[in-house]
């Protein structure tokens, strides 16, 4: 069978070059895409997990409670706990270098308590790291910087840096440089060190810690001793394992990387179709070859092995290559993915995306399972071949055209199926069923194909005889002479325009919901933050006396300060923003969904309560009137929830407080951003420079307009959707090799014909213009397709996917530019794609074509 | 079947339609080489019917190429219907095709998603005329062919005799003053081939075409009114069927 394999399969591959070629790269983008998804995703969650690491260091437990902090005499109680061997706290604040723009994570380490300071080397070439160590730990601004980060900016020891942090930027001395080992190769190796009490002071957290890593006594359970620590602080604090942080985390961005994967997963399914179309075209120019090798002996089953064999040939060249290319895909887009994951979720700095040895397999298994499962039902088609009617001549070119009508009514039953599927309940909050639904109704869009063809093909006809004569004419008949790969070809088209106009659904129908949610509940005028424009998970937080002297700025009605910190809740990791809210609630109104009409005032103030997102409501089965127990510093406490509303500022769900019930509850004052109103007729320009002046150079802020916060907003959508965007790219890309195949496939099945034709008078031009037209057909077939599928799966996605992933319900919301884009796109690409084979159709030499049988 | 149209070549009744002048056609190179034709004259007046026999290999195909315009010589001469195909480029070249040269082909090769009337009308679409202004003339020839009642039948809808009843009249669409035959009756059955033969006279006849037909048959041969023989490349005998002289002026 290798022989037989070897001299017929390899050799007809080598000598269909192009052909060849085109599926090797339908197959080995879609596994790249794969592979290269799947590396960047691992790579986000290894940075944070190697940072967790790197600082723990094997640590039993750590202690919690997100961003407000645990306070400083839980330490003690923590360190009397029967089992603990020993416990050191932590600080992670984030700053920015303001002359690279870099980010910094500074450790504020309690060098007394622990030892061996976290894996730091202490000496370096046999001297101490440090030369004075009680003048580094009395110094305010003493900081140690990791090896390769001073190298980078040519830091010596004994020289400044400056930094933004929440007392705005300060000069630090550098009191000596850090192996990349332990806690400063975290972060990829953008790391400073801080003695415990500087750091508080700095990062204005004087009493709290963000962290308390324990390490238990080798003879007890770290599941018994968690269960003391929380009993003996009587606290809601979050005490795990760091494992499960990581844990935490890929819950957080599961819904980004779980889109991801899966439209990593259609650049596959197109591939697929790639192949198969390739191959049946394949069978149907080789069946006298085919026919040849059953009469002389060969069974069913060889002829499927070969045929298959051959596909598996190039699905392992394809999922080698794929797996490179992926790679290197990884490697370009990593810092989109990061940049995303940090603004949207936690901050992560990945230094590379690799691709493990697994992976690789994977990637090699996919592109042969992708070519093995495409070539399945040409290898069955070419095993049936009957060798008397195929060396007969008698076996037609075209294959025998489908009952359209029979695969619409297949396909719409496909549609009315997903519904109830699509209603069925997540398992674990995971849309599985979203998701086959959305495959649903994508396949049976497919089988509508045909059927939508001879529509396209009865309603151009007109157009195209109108634009090219008789030649219109016949690219119009050529579009559903063989329905099945004409078919096939809009198939994939379809797949990577559907998911774009899906994706652009979600896109859209969020940014719509979202700017109305913007214009009624962030109404400010202005806004004031460091390190980012925006309040998200990268802007550096800020003591609240940097406020100070803003509401006297001329313009100026009111200034509130916000404060957006990441809190665990359950299994979830919240966003709690408080405000002063009678100031807020001066010009903001909440989209109420559940509560009363209306929450005004010092409602907030008065009652102590909050309002929580839709989102989070509907993940924990909360409703106004219910309490949102989170855990503060003196226990779980229970706020009672006055109103559910739309928010989106976090997927994993949103509280709204009041700041003094904040810092009450929290003992945390630190503030994330200054929101400002103006005074009515305020010059809001000459504000903004006035505060850029003041304020913003003292303490390096950034001032930005609602109108230029909406716009980043906006642009933090569209970066979520970035790699999503680039992989649709891809997707449309293998499609439109389809069609270079579908159409070069069609050259040569009517070789004879056109040599025909030319030999009858037609131009070369006619003849181009005959496959050009006939592309475009095939490409307004497969937007046609896209828009019915990609709506329908849009539908889902808003509907469905999304309320499952995120709990936000979002009005269905039509991408009508996308859908036009994607028209525009397939026609005009289609048409694009075909010049290659209309080349070689006008230059077929006719007296060859002619004697072609 | 109809009036002919005016031609130019026709008011000089002993100018040729078709001449080849020591034309040689050799493919390939070195030891590769095959020398197709070998120094071929041949002159044909309009309406004679012209056919070309020998055995496979011998270079008929090749001399119906360089007749239909399809092919170039390697040195010598083609002139068609007054000129030489040397000087033309693709365009001018098909254009002759579409134009001044009817084709007839052994498997009859109508396009499968084109009706009867439509593939008869094709040649004369593709010059830019539009299906009103050519569709009384391909009834005429479909109904002059016998298939008056067949007109929007495709293709697959015919007997290979009617398919090549349909492809005579495509050829005639255009009042070709040549049309080239290959095997026309090499697909039919006897019946079928004798039907075909007998249309390809009459346009002989009456409309004065000068027709190149290249086949097997004896007794199709038998029809025209010269017979070429070929072999090696060579043009072995020339006869005119009436007089049993030989036909080709050197």
């Amino acid at each position: 069978m290798l022989t037989v394999l070897r001299l017929i399969a390899a050799r007809h591959l080598a000598l269909a070059k192009v052909r060849s070629l085109l599926t090797l790269l339908g197959i080995s983008i879609g596994v790249s895409a794969v592979v290269g998804i799947t590396a960047l995703n691992g790579a986000v969650l290894d940075a944070f997990n190697n940072m967790v690491e790197s600082i723990s260091r094997g640590t039993d437990l750590q202690i919690s409670a997100g961003e407000a902090g645990v306070p400083d005499s839980v330490l003690d109680v923590v360190r009397e706990v029967p089992g603990v061997a020993s416990a050191s706290p932590l600080l992670e604040n984030t700053v920015q270098d303001p002359e690279t723009g870099d980010r910094i994570l500074v450790l504020g380490i309690d060098f007394l308590a622990d030892d061996p300071f976290r894996g730091l080397a202490e000496k370096e070439g046999g001297k101490n790291i440090v030369d004075d160590e009680v003048a580094f730990l009395n110094s305010p601004r003493a900081i140690l910087i990791a090896g390769p980060y001073a190298q980078s900016r040519q830091l010596q020891k004994g020289q400044t840096i400056k930094l933004v942090t929440p007392s705005g930027p300060l000069e630090f001395e550098v009191f000596g440089l850090l192996a990349p080992t332990g806690a400063a190769k975290a972060f990829g190796g953008n790391v400073g060190i801080m003695g415990m009490d500087a750091a508080q002071l700095t990062f204005g957290k004087v009493g709290r810690y963000d962290r308390i890593d324990v390490d238990v006594v080798d003879t007890e359970k770290p599941e018994v001793v968690r269960d003391r620590i929380r009993t003996a602080t009587k606290s809601g604090f979050v005490v795990d394992r760091p494992k499960d942080r990581g844990v935490r985390v890929s819950r957080m961005v599961f819904a980004l990387q779980t889109g991801l994967q899966l439209t990593s997963a259609v650049a596959l399914l197109v591939g697929v179709f790639v192949v198969f179309n390739t191959m049946a075209i394949a069978i149907l120019q080789r069946r006298r070859e085919l026919a040849t090798l059953r009469a002389l002996g060969t069974t069913r089953l060889r002829v499927t092995l070969l045929v298959a064999g051959e596909a598996a040939i190039l699905g392992m060249l394809g999922g080698i290559l794929g797996v490179f290319i992926g790679r290197g895909m990884a490697h370009l887009a990593l810092g989109i993915v990061a940049d995303a994951i940090s603004a949207l979720y936690v901050e992560v700095k990945p230094t590379g995306a690799e691709v493990s040895p697994t992976l690789a397999l994977v990637g090699f298994l996919l592109g042969l399972g992708c070519a093995i499962v495409g070539a399945t039902r040409p290898a069955w088609k070419a095993a049936g071949l009957s060798p008397v009617i195929v060396l007969a001549g008698r076996a037609t070119h075209s294959a025998p055209p489908k009952h359209p009508l029979m695969l619409f009514a297949i396909g719409l039953v496909g549609y009315v199926l997903s519904f109830p599927v699509s209603n069925l309940p997540a398992p674990q909050g995971m849309p599985v069923f979203g998701y086959l639904s959305s495959f649903m109704v994508l396949l049976g869009t497919a089988l509508m194909g045909p059927l939508i063809l001879h529509g396209v093909k009865i309603v151009m006809e007109p157009l195209a005889t109108r634009l090219g004569s008789v030649v219109g004419h016949l690219a119009a008949e050529n579009l559903v002479r063989d329905l099945s790969r004409a078919s096939v070809t809009s198939a994939a088209l379809m797949f990577g325009l559907a998911l774009s106009i899906g994706v652009g659904s979600m896109v859209h129908s969020f940014k719509v919901t979202m700017d109305a949610w913007l214009q009624a509940s962030v109404p400010s005028d202005l806004f004031v933050s460091a390190g980012s424009q925006l309040a998200d998970q990268k802007n550096i937080p800020l003591k609240p006396e940097l406020g100070d002297g803003i509401e006297k700025i001329p313009g100026v009605d009111k200034v509130f300060h916000v404060r957006m910190a990441q809190i665990p809740y359950e299994d979830l990791t919240i966003q709690v923003v408080s405000q002063e809210s009678e100031v807020f609630f001066e010009r903001a109104r909440l989209i109420i969904r559940d509560g009363p009409s209306r929450i005004e005032g010092d409602m907030l103030r008065r009652t102590g309560g909050v309002t929580i997102s839709e989102n989070l409501a509907q993940k924990k089965g909360l409703k106004a009137g219910d309490s949102l127990v989170l855990g503060t510093p003196d226990g779980p406490r229970a706020f009672p929830i006055l109103a559910v509303a739309v928010d989106f500022t976090s997927d994993q769900g949103f509280a709204l407080m009041d700041r003094q019930t904040y810092v009450e509850a929290f003992g945390d004052t630190l503030v994330d951003m200054f929101q400002l109103y103006l005074k009515p007729g305020a010059n809001l320009e000459a504000v903004r420079k006035e505060l850029a002046a003041t304020v913003g150079r003292k303490y390096g802020l950034n001032v930005v307009t609602n109108q230029e916060f909406r716009d980043y907003v906006g642009g933090l959508v569209d970066n979520a959707f970035k790699i999503t965007s680039a992989i649709q790219l891809v997707a449309l890309l293998v499609a439109l090799l389809g069609i270079i195949n579908t159409l070069l496939a069609s050259v040569l099945d009517r070789t004879r014909e056109i040599g025909v034709l030319r030999a009858i008078g037609t131009l070369r031009n006619q003849v181009n213009l005959l496959m050009v037209l006939e592309a475009m057909m095939l490409g307004l077939g497969g937007a046609i397709m896209a828009t019915v599928g990609g709506l329908a799966f849009g539908y889902i996605f808003v509907m469905v996917i999304n309320v499952q992933s995120t709990g936000w319900s979002l009005p269905f919301a039509v991408p009508w530019r996308t859908v036009g884009e994607a028209f525009a796109i397939s026609v005009l690409a289609a048409g694009f794609a075909s010049l290659v084979p209309a080349r070689r159709a006008g230059r077929l030499d006719i007296k060859e074509a002619l004697a072609e049988e | 079947m109809g009036a002919p149209l005016p031609r130019k070549h026709l008011s000089d009744p002993t100018m040729s339609i078709i001449e080849l002048r020591d034309v040689h056609r050799t493919y390939g190179e070195g030891h590769a080489a095959v020398r197709a034709l070998r120094g071929v004259n041949l002159v044909v007046p309009p309406g004679q019917f012209v056919a070309i026999m020998g055995p496979s290999g011998s270079g008929k195909s090749t001399l119906l190429h360089m007749v239909g315009a399809l092919d170039w010589p390697s040195s010598g001469d083609v002139i068609l219907d007054g000129q030489p195909i040397a000087k033309l480029d693709d365009d001018a070249l098909t254009r002759l095709r579409r134009d001044r040269i009817g084709f007839i082909f052994q498997f009859f090769n109508l396009l499968p998603t084109l009706t009867a009337i439509e593939n008869v009308c094709l040649p004369a679409l593709l010059a830019g005329k539009t299906l009103g202004d050519v569709s009384p003339k391909a009834k005429e020839l479909l109904t002059r062919v016998g298939l008056g009642g067949r007109l929007n039948n495709k293709p697959s809808q015919m007997s290979g005799g009617e398919q090549q009843r349909v492809a005579i009249a495509r050829a005639l669409i255009t009042d070709p003053p040549i049309l080239l035959a290959d095997e026309p009756t090499g697909n039919l059955d006897s019946k079928s081939g004798a039907e075909v033969l007998q249309l390809l006279r009459e346009a002989c006849d009456e409309r004065r075409v000068a027709i190149v037909m290249v086949t097997h048959d004896a007794n199709a041969a038998l029809k025209a009114d010269r017979q070429v023989n070929i072999k090696d490349g060579e043009v072995v005998s020339d006869v005119l069927h009436k007089s049993g002289q030989p036909a080709q002026v050197q």
